[in-house]
């Protein structure tokens, strides 16, 4: 059995009012009556402080219902819920000079033992894109007797916000369980059911941003963002970074001077996306989209220019030979530049120690180049190629050797020259030595060399009493024959130096000859 | 130069100079048309042209004997890439101090300071003179034969030209010699006419990506010389 408080505040007076106060808050309005049990008490109560007498009327379902008058300060009245069915009363209440009126319910309960509990089966959620979602308490049973009642909390495991609705507005939050269960009456309520709060909403990923080239230097980058979702605000970040460089709301441009790529290199952002409260988000946590953009920073401008150059001409060499230049090392630039080679005597030009000839290529910094081209067919003539490296030139120019000597010409027949000496065969007409001669003779009498495999390992075959060694007049033969092409031989001033870079041992019988 | 004799032609070229010559070169012998030439690579220089005068298009280098062993004379013979002998005019000169000098109470000797024989003018027996009229220096020409003309070594195709150092062994794979081309075409990226320097080796493989080859053209390893013969 359980007492009830049912208090009626008074004021005496013309004017004066009459308002009801419940134990529990239930009664007040219609439908949301007082309910009470068959033995049941309920407790009248003038409150403290009314000034008139307070007056209970119209009582129907206690066990004695005659008129129940309080004065101001008078001792309390208890009655007894006499038992019966189901029945909605309402108790009039009134202050002492009748002037002012008010209304109290009161519900008997059915018997005990004519209500079945309702059963629920579930609590489920709408996924509004907005703050708050609607709960549904779902039923499987729906009982009998009594009234059917809903209630539906968060984080409370026993709900007591009785409606007769079984819809509740639920807000959205990060965590939380949301409790609901139903009720017949007081005593027949159904067993509890919970789900999961809605949590938030998260921004819409379906945005495109557009990838640009800054120069070198720049200080700021900009992205422009299509296919946003108004009212959604977009952050940039480096891909998969956690800091915003940038934020804006809806479609448009975006700027950002941080984190920007160095000269020359590529630097890939993310989009991020933040959801308004108003829509369901919670307003502060940005998401990765996985759209991703590009900015490129341009290289800095490179130096291809380079120092002047100076490739040494060539000759006196055999007509129609050809000729190559002394390479030489380009230096005065920081990057590739062209280079090619044009003029007399189809000139080429070659690159480093690659051997490959070609009229027009492009060179390192501190690389080598040569160039080669074909002496002229006449004596003591002149071929002159250009060689171009970016916006410097170089003539090199190969001279072709005179002819023989003397006023001999060819050479076929005996010279008429002033100068040299002249040497008859055994026939007395034939000349073995003569002005028009270019006499082979030997420098040096035949040595054996033997180099070792070590690149660059080299010796000297000296020469004495000649220190203008070129060649335009001397040479080394060799006299065993070999299949390498690289055991280079150079000049110097006391001999000729032959240095092995074949990678084998080379071995040999070699002397030197002046012509 | 404090002693000896110094002939110097009005260009500078040095006839003799006994300061410096170790020794001269004197002609042994000339001959017409004949597919082989024995000679001694260590002490003798060949110089040779084709005795053909209607080839368009001829190469020759110097077979060696079989078994040759770089010492002594042997029996070279003239044979092209594919080896067919090819009969040549030739002329074979040697070092006139691996010869001893001559008595015949004329002429001119000229020794050097370690007494060799530097000239002898009694060792030219009839056979003419050898003069140098061009050169190419060692690893200056680029092998490629006549095609371009990166390796010509001159135009006139009727002069002598040194064979020492060339190879053929009959076999077109490997090759070291030279081209007398009298075709003035230039189609194909062919230089021309002229005398060029071919050397050449192919490598051939087969291996799990089948059947390759590739071919390694090598610049002149010693210098070539042309060369007039006969009274000079």
């Amino acid at each position: 059995m359980a007492n009830f408080n049912v208090t009626l505040h008074v004021s005496a007076g013309k004017g004066g009012s009459a308002a009801f106060a419940a134990t529990n808050g239930d009664g007040l309005a219609s439908n949301d009556p007082l309910d009470v049990n068959g033995g049941d008490t309920v407790t009248f109560i003038c409150a403290s402080g009314s000034t008139g007498t307070a007056k209970f009327r119209y009582l129907s379902i206690f066990t004695s219902n005659a008129d129940i008058d309080i004065l101001a300060g008078g001792a309390n009245v208890v009655r007894t819920v006499a038992s019966g069915s189901l029945l909605l009363d309402s108790i009039t209440g009134l202050n002492g000079g009748e002037i002012s009126s008010d209304l109290f319910y009161i519900e008997r309960q059915a018997s005990s033992g004519s209500i079945t509990a309702p059963t629920a089966s579930s609590v489920t959620f709408n996924n509004p894109a907005s703050a708050n979602t609607t709960a549904t308490v779902n039923l499987s049973a729906t009982g009998s007797g009594g009234t059917l009642e809903y209630a539906c909390e968060v984080g409370d495991t026993t709900p007591d916000n009785w409606q007769s609705g079984n819809t509740f507005t639920i807000a959205r939050g990060s965590s939380g369980t949301v409790y609901a269960q139903a009720r017949r009456s007081s005593t027949d309520t159904s067993n509890t059911v919970n789900a999961s709060r809605p949590g938030f909403l998260t921004g819409d990923t379906a945005v495109a941003a557009s990838s640009s080239n800054i120069a070198n230097g720049a200080t700021s980058a900009s992205t422009t963002l299509s296919s946003a979702t108004a009212g959604e605000t977009y952050a940039v970040r480096v891909n998969d970074g956690s800091s915003n460089l940038a934020t804006r709301t809806g479609n448009g441009s975006l700027s950002f001077t941080s984190s920007l790529p160095s000269s020359g290199n590529t630097s890939t952002y993310e989009i991020f996306v933040r959801r308004p409260t108003s829509t369901g988000g919670d307003g502060s946590t940005y998401t990765a989209t996985n759209d991703t953009f590009t900015v490129s920073m341009s290289s800095p401008a490179q130096d291809t220019t380079p120092n002047a150059f100076d490739l040494a001409d060539v000759g006196p060499v055999a007509a129609g030979t050809v000729a190559t230049a002394t390479p030489v090392t380009i230096t005065g630039m920081d990057a590739n530049c062209p280079c090619s080679v044009s003029g007399q005597g189809s000139p080429q030009l070659t690159v480093g120690s690659g051997g490959v000839w070609t009229t027009s290529s492009t060179i390192n910094p501190n690389n080598t180049i040569s160039v080669r081209l074909t002496a002229p067919t006449a004596y003591s003539s002149t071929h002159t190629a250009t060689l171009t490296i970016g916006t410097e030139t170089d003539d090199i120019i190969v001279t072709s050797a005179a002819a023989p000597s003397g006023s001999g010409g060819t050479g076929t027949t005996g010279g008429t020259g002033s100068y040299g000496v002249k040497i008859f065969d055994t026939n007395g007409s034939t000349t073995v030595l003569s002005p028009s001669t270019r006499y082979l003779v030997r420098l040096t009498d035949p040595t054996s060399i033997s180099l070792a495999a070590t690149t660059g390992s080299s010796t000297l075959i000296a020469v004495s009493g000649m220190s203008d060694l070129g060649a335009g007049n001397s040479d080394l033969i060799f006299e065993q024959f070999a299949t390498v092409d690289n055991v280079p031989v150079t000049r110097e001033s006391n001999g000729f130096r032959v240095t092995n870079n074949s990678g084998g041992v080379f071995n040999n019988i070699v002397y030197a000859v002046r012509f | 130069m404090t002693y000896g004799i110094t002939f110097e032609t009005a260009n500078g070229n040095v006839q003799i100079d006994s300061d410096t010559t170790n020794t001269g070169l004197i002609v042994l012998s000339a001959v017409a048309s004949s597919n082989n030439v024995t000679f001694d690579p260590q002490k003798e220089l060949v110089f040779a042209k084709p005795a053909s005068t209607t080839y368009t298009n001829q190469r020759v280098a110097i077979r060696h004997p079989q078994n040759y062993g770089w010492s002594g004379a042997g029996n070279f013979t003239f044979e092209d890439s594919l080896g067919n002998a090819v009969l040549m005019n030739y002329i074979v000169a040697k070092w006139s101090n691996e010869q001893t000098a001559g008595n015949s109470g004329y002429g001119l000797q000229v020794y050097n300071s370690d007494g060799d024989l530097a000239f002898d003018s009694s060792l030219y027996t009839g056979n003419g003179g050898i003069g140098i009229i061009a050169f190419a220096a060692q690893q200056t020409l680029s092998g490629y034969g006549s095609f371009g003309v990166t390796s010509r070594m001159g135009l006139d195709t009727t002069k002598y030209y040194s064979m020492n150092n060339s190879y053929a062994n009959g076999n077109d794979s490997v090759f070291f010699g030279v081209e007398f081309n009298k075709s003035a075409s230039t189609a194909n990226g062919s230089g021309g006419a002229g005398v060029y320097w071919l050397s050449y080796f192919t490598v051939y493989s087969f291996d799990g990506g089948g059947f390759g080859s590739y071919t390694n053209f090598i610049s002149n390893f010693t210098p070539r010389f042309i060369a007039e013969g006969g009274s000079v």
